[in-house]
């Protein structure tokens, strides 16, 4: 477009793929992934309360994709997501008041996201399918 | 205040707000996921939970709506494109928000 020209002959920033992955940096891309991905979970839910009131015909759908194999990896999908969003949103709220900005503390505390993310999402999984509870 | 500081300011307590409602679906949803569709309904219309849904889509959609403005502006260098990308995100997540409470009132009232 016309208002982009004069900016078109600017040095670019080195990207992303010019970096080596780093903790910090990769759990800050996915923090947007997941973002962009509980977007569409979010929309998944509306649809889910609109075949609720239009109906039990309408609502059999829902159980038809919720109870079917490709519709259960996709829910735990956005379970892994939701946790992992959800813990580092965390991260980055304590960030927010100056807490645990140092390389080392940021790190661990990246780890810990991951950890907690992987453990809580197992155990929802295992309750969902009925082994506990 | 600047529109930029009311922009991280709703970020953060949209995001404080959805810690708790999140959660709380989480674990709703784990123990209603074998519910019939009557069970469902009165799980619906029960007043907590018809409360804390309308007010998990409210801060849900705000804080998705601020987000991905967020990502709009870092990734569309074209300024009209951008302008128009936005727009649109605003004016769904409101258009959105809306109807998640008329489905759920409609829920209430005539289920």
């Amino acid at each position: 477009m016309s208002d982009d020209q004069p900016y078109k002959n600017r040095p670019l920033s080195p990207h992303l793929q010019i970096y080596k992955p780093q903790i910090t940096s990769v759990l800050s891309i996915f923090h947007r992934l997941s973002g962009i991905f509980l977007s569409l979970g979010l929309l998944v839910m509306l649809v889910f309360i609109l075949l609720l009131a239009v109906g039990q015909d309408y609502y059999a759908l829902w159980q038809c994709f919720s109870n079917s194999l490709i519709g259960e990896i996709i829910l735990m999908g956005w379970i892994l997501a939701l946790f992992f969003h959800m813990f580092n949103g965390v991260r980055h709220l304590f960030w927010d008041y100056g807490l645990g900005l140092s390389l080392s503390v940021s790190k661990w505390t990246g780890l810990a996201v991951c950890a907690a993310t992987i453990i809580v999402s197992i155990f929802m999984g295992i309750i969902s399918l009925g082994l506990i509870l | 205040m600047s529109n930029v500081v009311k922009h991280w300011k709703l970020q953060r307590y949209s995001a404080a707000a959805n810690l708790i409602l999140a959660l709380w679906l989480a674990i709703s949803v784990l123990c209603i996921q074998n519910n019939s569709f009557q069970e469902t309904i009165s799980w619906v219309k029960s007043p907590v939970n018809a409360i804390f849904l309308s007010m998990f889509f409210i801060t849900s959609f705000l804080h998705m709506s601020l987000g991905l403005q967020v990502v709009t502006e870092d990734y569309i260098s074209n300024k009209l494109q951008r302008k128009r990308l936005i727009v649109t995100i605003k004016s769904l997540s409101w258009l959105l928000v809306i109807l998640s409470i008329l489905l759920i009132l409609k829920i209430i009232i005539f289920n």
